[in-house]
């Protein structure tokens, strides 16, 4: 078993090493037989090393590198002098690069093949056909032609991967740009992250900016700046803090949007959608459950359970739930329908961000007091609604309300409503009103849907 | 290889440095910091003496080597620094 050192400058012709390679400063390595060198241990760089076939070893470090401090005095005169090497680590493989166990180098790795490793540790940038490794992690960039194979991705600055990508974890401090594939783990992007084509993933945390393709599927997308997809959307869990934006349907099991989310076909969601801020879906929104405060504007609304609005809600057909709470101040366009109808239920600050929910409730207890000893209202009211289709329905104190067609209803205090007519019961407080005569029927017409 | 374009300002340059950081738990050698940054040493040593005065980054000597880590305040920074840029992402400033 013999080592190798192929010195500074030189140009070595080799076929099989049997032992460790040591390769000098601005040396180059040539295959004498076929188009491969193989190292049964290691390669040490002592600077810049050109490969020009493929590369087979153990493991390739580049440790030793040029940096000298010199300090000296001449009578009163210190002088300090600091040298620092400059071409310490660098690779360049014109053909492909096996390593099988750890790939260190200092300053970076060109191969213009596949670079397959154990593990793979650059400083500064990576550049490759291909990847398959178990962990890469560079300091700078990586830039990958092809496709990229990795167990953890973790880069400093910039990821370019063209090609498909099969990954278990991506962290990347700037930017990442990948060629669709799977990312079965966390992504976890700091500036803007774009998948060129349909992309499949575990988590996807951006801080900055996002671009997803049609046709991806995740698992938990969580965004605090802006997220464009170009099409249909499959994603478990959403929670966009900034702007989301889908040029196509979206499915999910349940969604958290604040800010502006906004969706080109119709949304589904198996579970909770949740939101404040402002929404537009142009197809129908499908859910079990809807809790909304702001602006929310769909074809058509369709919830299991209870659906509790307030603000602003524009739906072209209506909204129809088991349980229908339009919250005080609110306004919504289209019809409502559901076994109950409540409108003008005080205000819910449970959707209310940070930790000052206990104080906005205070403050909320306060004022419905201080209304209610002056004999205006006990809370809620002043909500406006179209017509309402349902069993029950309570039209708050101060609420307006297109044509009533219900089982039971109920107009609160100085509530009005234009047209009214129910099966059962009709109670009125004071100061309540209908514009036309109350009509009691024995059927009721049916709702738009 | 294609200019920047835009210059970085000092605060990008301590998120890169402590970014590069977080890469490596075991410690940073300032060579590596600097390939991973873009930046070259003398003003590395500048920003990282920075980083290591408003305690967002340590310094380690162990014998000869020198190691860099980022601290718990140095992780927050950089928690901020990204949030704040997506909300810069939101308005448009960033471009």
């Amino acid at each position: 078993m013999s080592d190798v050192s192929v010195h500074r400058g030189e140009a070595a012709t080799l076929d099989f090493v049997d032992g460790a390679l040591k390769i000098g400063h601005n040396a180059v390595i040539r295959a004498s037989k076929g188009k491969k060198v193989t190292v049964a241990k290691g390669v040490y760089l002592e600077g810049k090393a050109y490969v020009d076939c493929d590369l087979e070893c153990d493991s390739v470090e580049s440790g030793v590198f040029i940096s000298k401090l010199a300090e000296g005095s001449w009578g009163s005169q210190q002088a300090r002098l600091e040298l620092t090497g400059r071409y310490v680590g660098k690779l360049e493989v014109s053909g492909s690069l096996t390593v099988h166990k750890q790939l260190n180098v200092s300053h970076s790795v060109e191969v213009k093949g596949l670079i397959d490793a154990g593990d793979i540790d650059v400083g500064g940038k990576i550049e490759a056909g291909a990847v398959k490794c178990g962990r890469m992690r560079a300091g700078g960039r990586a830039n990958i032609r092809g496709g990229l194979e990795a167990q953890s991705v973790d880069v400093g600055g910039k990821v370019e991967a063209s090609g498909p990508v099969k990954i278990g974890d991506l962290n990347v401090g700037g930017e990442a740009e990948v060629g669709g594939g799977s990312i079965t783990g966390s992504i976890h992007v700091g500036g803007k992250f774009v998948s060129k084509s349909a992309l499949e993933f575990g988590e996807l945390l951006v801080y900055g900016r996002g671009c997803l393709p049609a046709g991806c599927k995740g698992h938990r997308i969580s965004t605090f700046g802006k997220l464009e997809v170009g099409g249909n959307l499959t994603c478990d869990i959403i929670e966009a803090g900034g702007v989301i934006e889908i040029n196509g349907g979206c499915i999910s099991q349940k969604a958290e949007v604040g800010g502006k989310f906004s969706v080109a076909g119709t949304m589904n969601v198996s579970d909770l959608f949740k939101g404040c801020g402002n929404t537009q879906i142009d197809g129908a929104l499908e859910c079990r459950q809807l809790a909304f405060s702001g602006k929310l504007a769909a074809e058509k609304i369709v919830v299991q359970e209870e659906a509790d609005v307030s603000g602003k809600t524009e739906v072209k057909v209506g909204l129809k739930a088991r349980l229908v709470t339009v919250r005080s101040g609110s306004r919504c366009e289209g019809a409502l329908i559901g076994e109950q109808v409540i409108i003008g239920k005080s205000a819910d600050v449970s959707c209310s961000p940070g930790a000052f929910n206990w104080v906005i409730e205070h403050h909320a207890a306060l004022f419905n007091q201080a209304m209610a000893s002056r004999g205006l209202w006990t809370g809620g009211g002043m909500a406006r609604v179209d017509d309402v289709y349902g069993k029950e329905v309570v039209l708050g104190a101060m609420c307006k309300a297109g044509c009533i067609f219900a089982d039971t209803v109920k107009l609160e205090q100085g509530s009005v409503a234009e047209q009214v007519t129910y099966t059962a019961e009709l109670k009125m407080d004071f100061g309540a009103a209908v514009s036309e005569t109350p009509k009691k029927v024995t059927e009721l017409p049916k709702p738009p849907f | 290889m294609s200019r920047r374009e835009t210059k970085r300002s000092k605060t990008d340059l301590y998120a890169g440095v402590l970014e590069v950081l977080i890469r490596y738990p075991e410690g940073g050698k300032i060579t590596r910091i600097s390939y991973g940054v873009g930046v070259p040493i003398d003003r590395l040593r500048t920003i990282i003496e920075n980083l290591c005065n408003f305690g967002l980054a340590r310094k380690l000597t162990d014998g000869e080597q020198v190691y860099y880590f980022a601290t718990p305040r140095g992780l927050e920074f950089l928690d901020t620094y990204w949030r704040m840029q997506g909300f810069f992402e939101i308005f448009g400033d960033n471009q």
